[in-house]
């Protein structure tokens, strides 16, 4: 066989490979439209039928143990803990796990609120690093610290829900602000039926500086028009609009976010805590949850909800960016590895046949098809398969693509929710094409580092730097 | 001819285009109707109460759902009914929307509007959501009834406590947000055979300062049930006095740990001695 003939071959293989590629993840979203616009509309409907009033104001409302575990994170800890404080909900207590940090964020925290030291009775059920000191607020008696040896994000939680009085614990992140009705909302997926609720996470939306973060006179987030923040704002907007709120309804909902995640604690208990054996606790504690209860045949549900319950910090540098991201696809690859007995597994109902396929294709799987991607298609065009103008081509069916499915998941929110103006609306729209091209590299590149990263076998949280101190250093 | 892969971009290009236009269509309908929301509002404000006539012309212009919305952001009592009275030509068909039409979301609008207009069916229509096993329908009919705030639906959503027809802590949230006498309804769930229906029959009694049901709550704080105890400790620190100090010592010694925590709360609060902390989950 000729070179030629050779390289023909590898490029037609390379070229159909993708192409199949790209049909099946296509028809995966285009499959979870009818679901993701059910559910959306089903929950709109629900929150007008919902009393907000009486859950807002009655002691029977299902109290709360909001545990947020903060490490290095002085610059924004005092706004996240008022954010906290002020979630307007009948009873809950806030449990920040200060988790060794290294920088002022215990001594802020002592400032801010007034700690006093102060013994308080728990259980140890989770084993954890040692407890240094608890503290208790004198302006708030909700707000307990628990200072302790550094362990990780999964140890922290741990510490917290070992400190937890309350039937459902939320475990939040300390560098996001919440809304102030972030837990009713969390929580009314939960108030019908907790004996079947297990767990319930919630979109939270994105902005450079949370804590400065605008509202207009009508109350809605003004979008941050750093293009970094708004590409990433429109792929959470995908994520939890399109992709989890249709996987929710089937009950194969496979990750709630570290941002906001609402747990039954006697479930976290029964499954030993959050693991520290991963990169992130979050995902590998969702697979666990499916894992435990579809084995033993017990009905429950995780609930993903496509409402705004907060605004948390967006990296706007590139390398901030790919650290996070890599981290993602690390601890992606980390669980689906960990819990490759699910795939296709009849145990596991939908799980086994849809969720776990869809981590595998969509998440696991992408960076090697993009890479195969870039590599066919100038190959492609060399072998005489394509032209360089049909190649221009593909690349813009695959950007518009994409922003066929942003702007569908925009559609879907804005008539559920409208949490836009006229004007962010139109931006966001204009700005979904090109997440091709000025995101998607940034994106794949993060994914193939954290491939690496999975394959060597690292383990680090590799935390992105904190945006206002690289603003501070004039980038 | 266009190559295949120049249709597909054009077919692309072309459904991201109709995207765009459904977004700006979309945004502007709900926009015009907002507008329209506001300035019948707004006329509803401006008109007197009595003018059946120009009301039912404000309302006429309303669809049902709109109506609802109305009704339940929230109009003044009197503007409330007249409104609801305005719309009692459509009547038949409301009762028949209510009564079990395929949409739900447009049975509780209906629900919703019999209910603002005191309309007779309203009791027997909000019992059958109440028990239709579909948790938007007893939502929707859960909160209606707490709005009603009468005797008779005071009772309908008692017997739906005990009936456990949805989540009963939402039910008792609505009896205890309720203003009308309601205390006595409490009897039938002190002798249910479910625990969890005690249980909220001593929570409730605490709430409602029952003082009448001292004897029965007293009974329920020996119960098997590690669960009522507490309520039933609970309760009693509110509906006893100081004489009945004794009764909760007993409780002070209950295997469950829970229990004995609340009973100290209890036992702090009757005899008026400093709230003492004990953590909810020691045990």
């Amino acid at each position: 066989m000729s070179v030629d003939a050779m390289a023909r071959l590898i490029a037609s293989g390379g070229y159909i490979a993708c192409l199949v590629y790209l049909v099946a993840t296509t028809l995966v979203f285009l499959s979870l439209a009818h679901m993701a616009i059910q559910e959306n509309r089903e929950r709109s409907r629900q929150a007008r039928v919902e009393d907000f009033s009486i859950i807002r104001s009655s002691p029977f409302t299902i109290p709360v143990s909001v545990i947020a575990p903060a490490y290095n994170e002085a610059v924004c800890i005092s706004a996240s803990v008022r954010s906290l404080l002020s979630l307007d909900y009948p009873e809950h207590e806030v449990i920040v796990v200060n988790d060794g940090s290294t920088d002022e964020t215990l001594r802020r925290l002592i400032d801010e609120f007034e700690l006093e030291p102060c013994l308080i009775a728990h259980h140890r059920t989770l084993n954890t690093r040692s407890i240094r000191q608890a503290y208790r607020s004198r302006l708030d008696r909700r707000l307990t610290v628990i200072d302790k040896a550094n362990g990780g994000k999964a140890d922290a939680l741990n510490a917290g829900v070992n400190f937890a009085r309350f039937r459902y614990v939320c475990c939040v992140d300390a560098d996001t602000v919440y809304y102030e009705d972030a837990l009713l909302t969390g929580m009314r997926p939960v108030m019908p039926d907790p004996s079947v609720v297990v767990g319930v996470t919630s979109h939270v939306t994105l902005h450079s500086r949370p804590e400065d973060a605008e509202h207009d006179e009508d109350g809605k987030l003004r979008v941050d028009r750093h293009p970094l923040v708004t590409f990433q704002l429109l792929d959470y907007v995908r994520a939890f609009v399109w992709a989890r709120a249709a996987w929710s309804r089937s009950n194969y909902m496979l990750c709630s976010v570290g941002a906001f995640a609402i747990w039954r604690r006697d479930v976290v208990l029964a499954l030993g805590g959050f693991s520290p054996e991963f990169t992130c606790e979050d995902i590998e504690f969702t697979f666990r949850v499916h894992e435990h209860f579809r084995a033993a045949g017990v009905p429950y549900r995780v609930q993903a909800l496509a409402e705004p319950v907060g605004v948390t910090e967006g990296p706007v540098s590139v390398s901030a960016l790919v650290s996070q991201r890599a981290r993602w696809q690390r601890v992606i690859n980390e669980t689906v590895w960990h819990y490759r007995r699910m795939l296709f597994n009849r145990r596991y109902g939908a799980v086994g046949f849809l969720g776990m396929p869809y981590y595998v294709l969509a998440e696991v799987l992408a960076p090697l098809f993009q890479a195969l991607a870039i590599l066919i298609l100038p190959f492609a065009g060399f072998a005489g398969l394509l032209r360089p103008v049909e190649c221009l081509q593909m690349l813009a069916i695959v950007a518009f693509g994409c922003a066929v499915f942003t702007g569908a998941s925009v559609l879907v929110q804005d008539r559920y929710m409208r949490p836009y103006s006229t004007r962010d609306l139109a931006y966001l729209m204009m700005l979904a094409p090109w997440d091709l091209v000025l995101y998607r590299p940034i994106i794949f590149w993060a994914q193939c580092k954290g491939t690496v990263d999975f394959l060597l076998g690292d383990r680090r949280w590799n935390k992105f730097e904190r945006n206002r101190r690289v603003s501070s250093l004039g980038m | 001819m266009a190559s295949p892969v120049a249709i597909t971009l054009y077919a692309v290009v072309s459904v991201w285009l109709l995207l765009l236009v459904a977004i700006a269509v979309d945004r502007y309908l709900h926009e015009r109707r907002a507008r329209r929301m506001a300035a019948a509002r707004k006329s509803l404000l401006q008109s007197p109460v009595s003018d059946a006539a120009v009301l039912r012309e404000i309302v006429g212009r309303l669809t049902l759902v709109e109506l609802d919305a109305m009704i339940s952001d929230g109009l003044p009592p009197t503007m409330e009914f007249a409104v609801a009275q305005a719309v009692t030509a459509r009547y038949a068909d409301l009762v028949r929307v209510a009564a079990g039409g395929a949409n739900i979301w447009q049975r509780i609008a209906a629900a919703r509007v019999l209910a603002a207009s005191h309309a007779e069916k309203r009791y027997e229509l909000l019992d059958r959501m109440l028990r239709s096993g579909t948790p938007a329908l007893a939502a929707a009919a859960i909160r209606i009834l707490a709005k009603i705030n009468d005797r008779r639906s005071a009772d309908l959503l008692t017997k739906a406590l005990r009936a456990g027809v949805y989540s009963r802590s939402r039910i008792a949230a609505a009896i205890d947000v309720m203003s009308v006498p309601r205390a006595d309804l409490l009897k039938t769930l002190f002798d249910a055979e479910e625990a969890q229906v005690r249980f909220w029959g001593a929570k409730l009694a605490g709430r409602l300062q029952a003082r009448q049901w001292t004897a029965r709550v007293r009974q329920l704080m020996t119960d098997p049930d590690a669960l009522v105890r507490r309520a039933a400790v609970e309760a009693f620190g509110i509906i006893g006095t100081a004489d009945d100090c004794h009764v909760l010592e007993a409780r002070l010694k209950d295997p469950v740990g829970f229990v004995r925590a609340h009973a100290a709360r209890a036992y702090a609060r009757l005899t008026g001695s400093p709230d003492i902390e004990v953590p909810a989950n020691v045990g």
